[in-house]
């Protein structure tokens, strides 16, 4: 999969805060609290790797009174190229600086 | 009964305004906001949510406009040419004005508004233009009021003698007539209405 998303340092941010959960699914609000990102922001971002099928999504219900919320995470070809992105965007210094652990 | 509850929910209104613009598969972002912002219960952290959201769903908006003007692949050819007839006339209308200026004799207070007014005016043709570039339906409508009126009025100038019967007017009320013609066939009309450009959220 092709890496051609434009490397900004919120685009990082997202993509190293959906790394970090190998297998969880993520509500939209706990990503935009994990990286300080205003939904504004984190929303685009998260269409744009829809698109390029980085990220699926699904309706879950949060509990038995909760209204039904999104979750996003990577897809397996998402996670690969996820993580050559942040390669491509990460001097080891920016990666050090966002937490991105390699393991 | 909770704040989020009631019909004065600002936050919510707020971004359900916004969500309302967007074409039916980009919604569906929307409504993933909007479910965030329910489970929200700081008044603070959901104004936030909103205001931010709304610029959001601006942003995606604005660029489902972009491809749209620039990359839609349906776009007959006589809607292409009677846009860019439409916006050729505004140009050559601004031109005219502006080519105008150094005639004004009048002081600019008198001559201010006046002109304000024919530049207004003169912009009609290019706001047509744009709409029927990104194939909207109010602009399509528009553009046959726009040149009915247009033709009507070169009719009249011309049945009161203060136009001589040359081929000018004459093809300018022809150029009206085929306009209309063109933007009120059936085959025209649905491409009009296009379906939104896929940015929904199943993977």
């Amino acid at each position: 999969m092709a890496v051609d998303i434009r490397i900004s340092q919120q685009t990082v941010l997202v993509v190293n805060a959906l790394l970090l959960v190998r297998s969880g699914w993520r509500y939209g609000y706990d990503l935009s609290r994990e990286t300080g990102l205003k939904s504004g922001t984190l929303y685009p971002i998260l269409v744009r790797l829809t698109e390029r099928k980085w990220l699926e999504s699904r309706w879950e219900q949060a509990d038995g009174e909760g209204k039904p919320r999104h979750m996003y995470r990577l897809t397996a070809d998402g996670r690969r190229a996820a993580r050559a992105f942040i390669e491509r965007a990460g001097s080891k210094a920016t990666a050090l600086r966002l937490g991105y652990a390699r393991s | 009964m909770s704040v989020q509850e009631t019909k004065r929910d600002i936050p919510k209104a707020l971004l359900s305004f916004f969500a309302s613009r967007l074409p039916e598969q980009s919604s569906q972002w929307a409504i993933a906001m909007l479910a965030e912002l329910e489970a929200l219960t700081g008044t603070k952290e959901r104004m936030d949510w909103a205001i931010s959201g709304s610029w959001g769903l601006a942003r995606i908006w604005l660029e489902n406009s972009f491809r749209t003007l620039f990359f839609n692949p349906v776009k007959p050819l006589p809607v292409i040419l009677i846009s860019a007839y439409h916006a050729t006339f505004c140009c050559v209308l601004l031109y005219v004005i502006v080519s105008q200026l150094p005639h004004v004799t009048s002081s600019w207070t008198e001559a201010f508004f006046p002109f304000l007014f024919m530049v207004f005016a003169a912009t009609i043709p290019g706001v047509i233009a744009l709409g029927l570039w990104v194939l909207d339906d109010s602009a399509r409508y528009l553009a046959m009021v726009f040149s009915l009126l247009h033709g009507l009025g070169n009719y009249a100038l011309l049945s009161t003698g203060r136009l001589p019967w040359t081929p000018r007017p004459t093809g300018r009320i022809g150029m009206d007539v085929l306009i209309i013609g063109i933007l009120a066939l059936p085959s025209i009309r649905s491409a009009f209405r296009t379906p939104p450009i896929n940015l929904g959220l199943d993977s």
